[in-house]
């Protein structure tokens, strides 16, 4: 017999490292008003998410970068996240844009977008991230091991948040966790068996951010896990919120 | 409240790193409040299937208050599949049987299949079998295949696992298990999307829904969480994360 709870609610701050928004034309989402979404955000305990267009991933960045930062302007709940096309964009809209609305992350969809994530493809907006101390999001489902591990090697002053991993690709996601060390996990499909402890042995605690990729996962699985790994407060407070505010570069996010 | 995870395997297993270390797997187990687990060995390293059944029965009478035995055969080795069955069954008292027609490379429904599911049916077991669609292809476990067996072999209680696994497998999942009552949902999944647990519940009932982890493939923290943290009823909870599977395996 067991004392298990079964009315979960977490310990911690939480700020989600992986949400997105918006309806899809594909299909109906059991979540896709903004309104909706921030419900579900607060029934789970998150205080904020960052968050992207799924229409910028799916079909348009630029117009849906617009949309999103039209829809978070006055959130309180919702972070804005661009997702950029360098093969379609205009550099000089991009970076205006996350220039006027202090854009501190920008995520990456190579494969989605059709581009080669190489260095005579990015290496101009990889720059600019740099010197605006812009972290990029990168779904490791959305990228060749080889590109992603050299773009990175290359430029060890940008911070690279590699988004769910899945048991799929967990073995070259951990090896390049430990080779490169400007490089964080998000943790929304990292449900490998003791998949935590893996990743706490082998990299800094500083290095993990908890983000659940809603709406296409739930929210709070991946917070129950985490609480019951029998990690330290600090720690669990360092995953599921403070390192993600340390590298936005802005704690009043 | 009893908790019972359904579904889990012992074996390595390389391309999920999957390791069935035991100590590792008890405190797993002990800390996402599992009382016991039901194990199978699908991947033995023999390859021989009466080698996963024995190593099966070796951990259950080492654990017997944590573990439950769960047999398994392969239609490859069709002269050898009912003497296992008998064996499995009466002799090393595994209680449900599980298949995987990936190995075998024919969809769940192909005849090789027959002579498992006619002694299966004599004996009105529990048959669990990976259900998943679109995730494997070819689809050999596609839900809506299971509707047709559970009419033809209706003493079986078929446990789809994975309930379909991605949404368009959920949606055959369910189909399929308000067709026929002998089909029941397991949880176990890397892919569900925000509102699986409380679609399965609402659309199949929250009867026919069996909490499972498929560890060491997965955590059971993590998979036990997409119960606990559900919008569901806690009567609902327990029904799922145990009282179902006592009930259907008559524990």
């Amino acid at each position: 017999m067991n004392n298990i709870n079964l009315d979960f609610s977490p310990d911690v701050e939480v700020f989600d490292a992986n949400i997105s928004i918006g309806r899809r034309h594909n299909r109906r989402m059991p979540v896709d008003t903004t309104t909706q979404a921030i419900e579900c955000l607060k029934r789970a305990g998150v205080s904020k998410a960052l968050t992207f267009s799924t229409h910028s991933l799916y079909v348009d960045a630029q117009s849906g970068n617009n949309n999103l930062i039209s829809i978070t302007q006055n959130s309180n709940y919702l972070v804005p996240q661009l997702v950029c096309n360098p093969g379609f964009e205009s550099f000089e809209n991009f970076t205006s844009i996350c220039t006027k609305f202090d854009i501190r992350s920008i995520r990456m969809a190579p494969k989605l977008h059709d581009y080669p994530f190489q260095h005579w493809m990015i290496d101009s907006w990889i720059n600019w991230f740099k010197k605006k101390k812009i972290s990029i999001w990168i779904s490791v489902w959305e990228v060749n091991p080889s590109e992603l591990y050299q773009v990175i090697a290359e430029n060890q002053d940008v911070s690279f948040v590699l988004t769910e991993a899945h048991y799929r690709q967990s073995k070259w996601v951990l090896q390049l966790l430990k080779k490169l060390k400007n490089t964080y996990i998000e943790l929304s499909r990292w449900a490998l068996t003791d998949g935590i402890s893996l990743l706490l042995d082998n990299i800094d605690e500083k290095r993990i951010l908890f983000g659940s990729r809603f709406p296409d996962s739930p929210i709070s699985p991946q917070l129950y896990f985490l609480h019951n790994c029998n990690l330290s407060t600090k720690t669990l407070s360092l995953i599921c919120a403070d390192n993600l505010k340390r590298l936005l570069h802005n704690e009043n996010h | 409240m009893r908790i019972i995870d359904f579904h889990n395997h012992l074996g390595r297993h390389a391309e999920f790193m999957a390791d069935d270390e035991i100590n590792r797997f008890l405190k797993i187990m002990d800390a996402s409040g599992i009382d016991q687990a039901c194990i199978n060995c699908i991947y033995h390293y023999s390859g021989d299937h009466r080698e996963g059944n024995n190593y099966v029965s070796e951990i259950v009478k080492k654990y017997p208050d944590r573990f439950i035995g769960v047999a398994y055969v392969s239609p490859l080795y069709p002269e050898e599949v009912i003497d296992e069955l008998n064996r499995a069954f009466d002799v090393l008292n595994l209680k449900y049987l599980k298949i995987y027609p990936n190995y075998l490379q024919k969809p769940v429904n192909d005849p090789s299949y027959f002579p498992i599911f006619e002694w299966g049916n004599s004996r009105e077991i529990v048959i669990m079998c990976h259900a998943s669609y679109i995730f494997d292809e070819p689809p050999y476990t596609r839900p809506k295949l299971f509707v047709e067996l559970a009419k033809r072999f209706n003493k079986i209680k078929w446990v789809l696992a994975h309930s379909g696994n991605m949404k368009q497998g959920q949606i055959e999942a369910v189909s399929a298990a308000k067709q026929c009552n002998n089909i029941f949902l397991e949880t176990a999944s890397s892919w569900g999307e925000h509102g699986t647990i409380e679609y399965l519940v609402s659309e199949a009932g929250e009867d026919k829904i069996l909490y499972g982890s498929d560890m060491p493939l997965l955590d059971a923290r993590n998979q036990i969480g997409r119960i606990i943290t559900a919008n569901i009823s806690n009567s609902a909870k327990q029904k799922i994360l145990g009282e179902n599977t006592a009930k259907l395996l008559n524990l």
